[in-house]
């Protein structure tokens, strides 16, 4: 008998005999336990059967099954997957550890007298095992346990935040000054759309605080360039108490409602664990009548389609007459953002509607013809459980659910609301895809939806939590990295990435930069290598895009936008109105090149460290071979033969239309031998394969031969006492230290707006040399990296919150322990100190990733090729250990690291060669634990 | 958002307060208020023989109220026009004797000094008869103090459909002044200036809105001074031909050199704003 809630159920039964005759059938149940978000996994399906053909495509991402000794899932569109699995117990063991179940939350069901019905309980001791005594009895056992989870009888919803202030960050009081960054901080994202933490009874400062991924439009002006566009303010809730002469007379909602009076003990909190945001507060109208306030909202990560918003309602000390309006704005007709474009037009398919809980539908477009459509299912719930159905109106410029209704004292109140999104990206009908989706949500209880998305998240943190002890604040900020990081992607759409803010505000337009690739993407790589294809994949699919941007520009091959869109196309304004009245014309989208080679660079990470073929011998090869092309047309050559890149900007940007950029160079000399080599071992390992790729990109031989020579050409930098020379002529620049009251933070950073004057110094804005000895760290030897680092470091002005992060990686590489820890709070601070001022316009998922590499590459001192992982750890003194988890070539390891010891726990099933420090490499088996002792001066160790 | 129902202009012997009468009357008529003489006197006349004695003409004063109070003008006028909320007071400047530079004169300093209400100052020698508002200049320096006068400002340029340029003039000498400390944000650096500048520009625009008690849909621009604060207010003042600069005055001269240096500078009139008294807004609901 099951009688406690499981995270996977594994039918061990027998379906070859055709025997399953409850209504519904197995379709039925796998559905529903799907929807309550348990895994299933049918072993031993009967050979030819269309198997999970009757479950709903997004449902069947929870299932999987054997069929002819192979194993199978699906993917997000509900299409097939064959799964790289020997046998049943590995495949269980797989699933296991890619969801993050723990074993003993694992049922195997087994049909008494099934063939082979003892092997599971031999090889997987730790799950928990049950008998039945025939398919239907095991299968009436599971429809029971699905009727009490959706009772919501075998799993209890939290009901307030995590109480452990390391996975949560909590905004008390209002403050009108800081109101902008706070919404940033606490904004709920899956990826598809995101919503900024704003007040749900008064909005957003901002206007409208939602954004949706990969729906742009141009803001109109002298340079007009595509940027997010505004979308309704989904979370607005009023309520108000009326007076009881004027019941009827609704119209002025201004004087009692909850946007006036005080508010008492308003607390918003973001759990990250949950990724929900909690708002609590009292609020006290000028009579003295106290509304006890309480809710959460989230953006599901298990159906990105579906936003949700529950808030209860108690009079604490009065009983009232109240009116309850939960609407959508249909714009802010009033407030217009200076960088949101707004619908040319809006129209409400389905609102004002007789029948109760027929939803309200809200149809936005755009003047480019993009149409967003929102649905929204609002109910009232009692205390006794009744079900009220709002009334829906147009009232003003807003779409209105509301209630009338008497409310007692102590009694709760509770609106909840489902809203699902879809755009013209989704499909030709938005609007019949949103309300079909919308009633099918409305059908399940928001416990469902709430744990549907909570498995979704620990399956998420169960590879990305990392735990530091004797630091909970730094804890706290690399778990708001992992929750921004996480909560910003969506690897169902390979069409959109992450922009430099995300989905957490409308700095930056929702443009796409290098921050993806080199600062977001090894984070994905290592712990959710899902994403990181995806993010790669929206490179491919805009190959098209940067194949224009380069043929505009006079060059071969594909040139990645310095700005990227939609398309691929680039996007970065051409100039702009500095506030000094000053025009300043733009240069990094005619000169920021380093990007096409970062892209190139990142794709084959990807593939080395998760081994991923299919990726590297198709869209990567490709991504590598258009860039390569570019590489060999954008160099000039001398008179000497030897090749230079002219007009360039390097990632500082203070130099600009320089030559010969360092960064830039090597990247772009890397990318060409890389693509060289690439191409001969394609040709070599699947001659089929690359000759469809050849004719497909045109490749021809002779143009292997000549990237081998422009790299062998291409202009080296000048090395001054080991230093590498940023560009060509920078040594002779007027030399200028930074000084800290210059640097974000500082008294005095007038400097940061003379580009003119900060052009003739050597004073740069963020790590170039240092950029480059970071990615290729084998490259230099341990003199090189700290004489570079000391030399550039002394000379950066942190202009930009990508850079702080890097130095600290490189300070703990290069032995400076207590500035690399001095570097670390300052990345961790960019958002949650608003240490650079600018967080009001989002997050800087870019720091973020940065955080986590100057974690994981500095301290832990990770470095990894195809062939091994090595750790070079160098903790803060106040850590007492740092754990986390990591995966490489499909292995999971956990990772322990403490001033003595470094333990990996190997979870996976092949075995990893790692290596510590300077030791022989060891190969850690399948199960095993391994553990390194370290020497007291942490450069030797004792095995 | 704060309407001004009343102009008052002090008037005397001297020529100087008879040529900002256009300068007031324009003003009165901007924000449709109610103009009114006064006049402080030893005694009480007539107001044939007074009008006679100020060598006021009757076109002059046409549609206006003329009041007169016994007592000293530094005392008579902010009495008087702090019994009356919503008021403006419309005053000349006068020419230091020797090397004609601009300043206050004694009369003026006082009022200033008493007056709970904005005071225009007309600086000499200009004709203000065809003069009307049309480009408000309002200075701001990241502080919530300063915050307080852009919702009146912002009342008065609705009221009169002028434009209203702030012109955000940073504090370096004290140190970073925290948004947690119900401050602005500084720009600390400009990454990507095609998009950090406007960026900061709507962040700083919202939050002023915000901490000022501004209501929604009014649009405002932003500027940028980031030398001396009185050179970059005369600079700018200049730059967008303002016919009018909004000063925000913490009533206390002694240490107030930006809004002397204003003064000496000026080339079209200035409203000084009182802000002293700002109520934290913290546990209020907005």
């Amino acid at each position: 008998m099951i009688d406690r809630l499981f995270q996977m159920v594994v039918f061990n039964c027998d379906f070859r005999g055709g025997g399953f005759v409850l209504p519904g059938g197995l379709a039925n149940v796998f559905e529903r336990l799907g929807k309550l978000g348990i895994f299933t996994v049918a072993l031993d399906v009967l050979p030819g059967e269309r198997f999970g053909a009757g479950i709903q495509g997004h449902l069947r991402r929870r299932v999987y099954y054997t069929q002819d000794s192979a194993a199978y899932g699906f993917g997000p569109l509900g299409e097939p997957l064959s799964l790289d699995c020997l046998d049943e117990t590995s495949l269980v063991r797989r699933l296991s550890w890619e969801h993050g179940i723990d074993p003993s939350d694992i049922v195997v069901i087994t049909v008494s007298g099934h063939e082979g019905s003892g092997v599971l309980e031999k090889s997987l001791p730790d799950c928990v095992h049950v008998r039945a005594a025939s398919s239907e009895e095991a299968l009436m056992n599971l429809q029971a346990v699905a009727d009490r989870l959706e009772k919501g009888d075998l799993n209890p919803l939290p009901n307030s935040p995590h109480r452990d202030p390391a996975w949560i960050v909590l905004e008390e009081g209002f403050n009108p000054a800081r109101e902008l960054e706070i919404e940033a901080l606490l904004t709920i994202s899956n990826g598809y759309a995101g919503t900024r933490g704003s007040l749900f009874e008064r909005g957003s400062p901002f206007g409208p605080g939602t954004l949706i991924a990969g729906i742009f439009d141009m803001i109109p002006g002298e340079s007009p360039v595509p940027g997010l566009v505004a979308v309704p303010d989904w979370v607005r809730l009023r309520m108000e108490i009326l007076p009881p002469s004027v019941e009827g007379a609704l119209e002025d909602l201004s004087s009692h409602d909850l946007s006036s009076g005080i508010m008492i003990a308003n607390r918003r909190t973001l759990d990250m664990s949950r990724a929900m945001m909690w708002r609590e507060f009292r609020h006290q109208d000028p009579l003295g009548r106290e509304t006890a306030i309480q809710g959460f909202r989230f953006a599901s990560q298990f159906d990105r389609h579906l936003l949700v918003q529950s808030i209860t309602l108690r009079p604490e000390n009065y009983s009232a007459f109240i009116r309850i309006e939960a609407e959508a704005e249909l714009f802010e007709s009033k407030h217009r953002s200076y960088l949101n474009p707004y619908p040319s037009k809006y129209s409400v398919l389905h609102g004002p509607n007789p029948t109760p809980g027929s939803p309200a539908l809200v149809s936005y477009t755009y003047p480019s013809g993009a149409q967003i459509v929102f649905a929204s299912n609002c109910v009232l719930k009692l205390d006794n459980g009744q079900v009220i159905h709002p009334t829906v109106n147009r009232i003003e410029n807003r779409v209105a659910e509301h209630w009338e209704l008497e409310v007692e004292v102590g009694r709760s109140y509770r609106i909840e609301k489902l809203i699902s999104v879809f755009t013209s990206r989704d499909g030709a009908k938005p609007a019949r895809l949103a309300r079909e989706f919308i009633r099918r949500a409305g059908n399940r209880k928001i416990e469902t939806h709430l744990r549907s998305h909570l498995d979704e998240w620990k399956r998420r943190w169960s590879l990305a939590n990392i735990e530091i002890e004797g630091d909970p604040e730094s804890e706290r900020a690399l778990r708001f990295s992992c929750y921004n990081l996480l909560s910003a992607a969506n690897p169902e759409d390979e069409k959109v990435s992450i922009g430099a803010r995300a989905l957490t505000g409308n700095s930056y337009l929702g443009h796409v930069f290098w921050d993806t690739e080199i600062f977001m993407v090894p984070f994905f790589i290592y712990s959710a290598p899902d994403i990181a294809r995806s993010l790669l994949m929206y490179r491919y699919h805009t190959l098209s895009g940067a194949r224009q941007n380069a043929q505009k520009n006079g060059y071969a091959g594909a040139m990645f936008a310095w700005e990227s869109a939609d398309s691929g196309l680039e996007t970065t304004p051409s100039s702009i109105l500095l506030l000094t009245g000053e025009r300043l014309r733009i240069l990094t989208g005619e000169q920021e090149h380093h990007i096409t080679a970062d892209v190139a660079y990142t794709a084959w990470q990807y593939s080395e460290i998760t081994g991923d073929q299919a990726f590297l011998y198709g869209p990567g090869a490709e991504i590598l071979i258009e860039t390569a092309r570019f590489w060999a047309s954008r160099v000039t050559p001398d008179s000497a033969g030897i090749f230079h890149i002219e007009h360039a900007i390097g990632p500082d940007e203070y130099h600009e239309d320089i030559s010969d950029n360092f960064y830039t160079n090597e990247m772009a000399r890397w990318n060409l031998r890389q693509a060289a080599w690439l191409v001969s071992d394609f040709a070599q390992r699947y001659p089929e394969a690359w000759r469809e790729m050849q004719a497909r990109v045109g490749f021809e031989a002779s143009e292997r031969e000549k990237w081998l020579m422009i790299a062998e050409k291409l202009y080296q930098a000048q090395i001054r006492n080991e230093v590498r020379e940023q560009f060509k002529g920078y040594f002779d620049l007027e030399d200028h230290l930074a000084r800290e009251e210059s640097q974000p933070g500082g008294t005095d950073f007038r400097i940061f707006l003379d580009l003119a004057k900060l052009g003739k110094t050597q004073l740069i804005k963020q790590p170039d040399v240092i950029m480059f000895l970071h990615l290729f760290r084998d490259q230099f030897s341990d003199n090189e990296l700290r004489k570079n680092f000391e030399y550039y470091e002394a000379r950066t002005l942190h202009g930009s919150s990508l850079s702080p992060a890097i130095y600290g990686l490189l300070a703990a590489r290069s032995g400076f322990p207590e500035k690399a820890f001095r570097y670390f709070k300052m990345a961790a601070e960019v958002d949650l100190r608003n240490n650079m001022g600018n967080a009001s316009g989002g997050v800087h998922s870019a720091a973020q990733g940065g955080l986590w590499q100057a974690t994981i590459f500095g301290f832990a001192g990770l470095r990894a090729s195809g062939t091994e992982i090595v750790f070079e750890p160098v903790l803060p003194k106040s850590w007492q250990a740092l754990r986390f988890q990591l995966l490489w070539r499909g292995q999971p390891l956990l990772v322990s690291i403490s001033a003595e010891a470094i333990e990996v726990v190997h979870k996976g099933g092949l075995p990893v060669p790692i290596r510590v420090r300077r030791c022989d490499a060891i190969s850690v088996q399948p199960g095993q634990t391994h553990r390194w002792e370290l020497a007291a001066n942490q450069r030797e160790e004792i095995a | 958002m704060e309407r001004f129902s009343m102009v008052y202009v002090p008037l005397d012997r001297n020529e100087a307060s008879k040529q900002v009468i256009p300068l007031a009357s324009a003003l009165a008529e901007a924000a449709d208020a109610t103009l009114c003489f006064i006049h402080a006197a030893t005694h009480n006349e007539a107001a044939t023989d007074l009008l006679e004695h100020l060598h006021v003409t009757r076109g002059q004063i046409r549609n206006a109220m003329f009041d007169q109070f016994p007592g000293r003008p530094e005392d008579v006028i902010p009495a008087t026009v702090n019994q009356h909320p919503h008021s403006i007071i419309v005053m000349p400047m006068s020419a230091h004797p020797e090397g004609g530079i601009q300043e206050l004169g004694p009369v003026s300093l006082a009022v200033i000094k008493k007056a709970d209400c904005p005071v225009v100052f007309a600086p000499p020698g200009h004709d203000w008869n065809h003069w009307k508002p049309k480009r408000m200049l309002l200075p701001q320096d990241s502080t919530e103090e300063c915050a307080a006068a852009v919702a009146p400002a912002v009342g008065f340029s609705s009221k009169s459909k002028s434009h209203l340029t702030l012109l955000h003039v940073p504090i370096y000498s004290a140190g970073i002044l925290e948004p947690a400390h119900h401050a602005l944000p500084l720009p600390r650096y400009l990454d990507q200036p095609q998009h950090a500048i406007r960026a900061w520009q709507e962040a700083f625009i919202e939050r002023l809105c915000e901490l000022g008690h501004v209501p929604e849909g009014v649009e405002l621009d932003l500027v940028l001074g980031t030398g001396d604060p009185g050179e970059e207010i005369l600079a700018w003042a200049k730059r967008i031909q303002a016919d009018l600069i909004v000063l925000p005055w913490h009533r206390d001269l002694e240490t107030a050199d930006i809004f002397r240096a204003v003064i000496r500078g000026a080339e079209c009139p200035i409203m000084s704003l009182p802000i002293a008294n700002v109520i934290a807004p913290s546990v209020q609901a907005a």
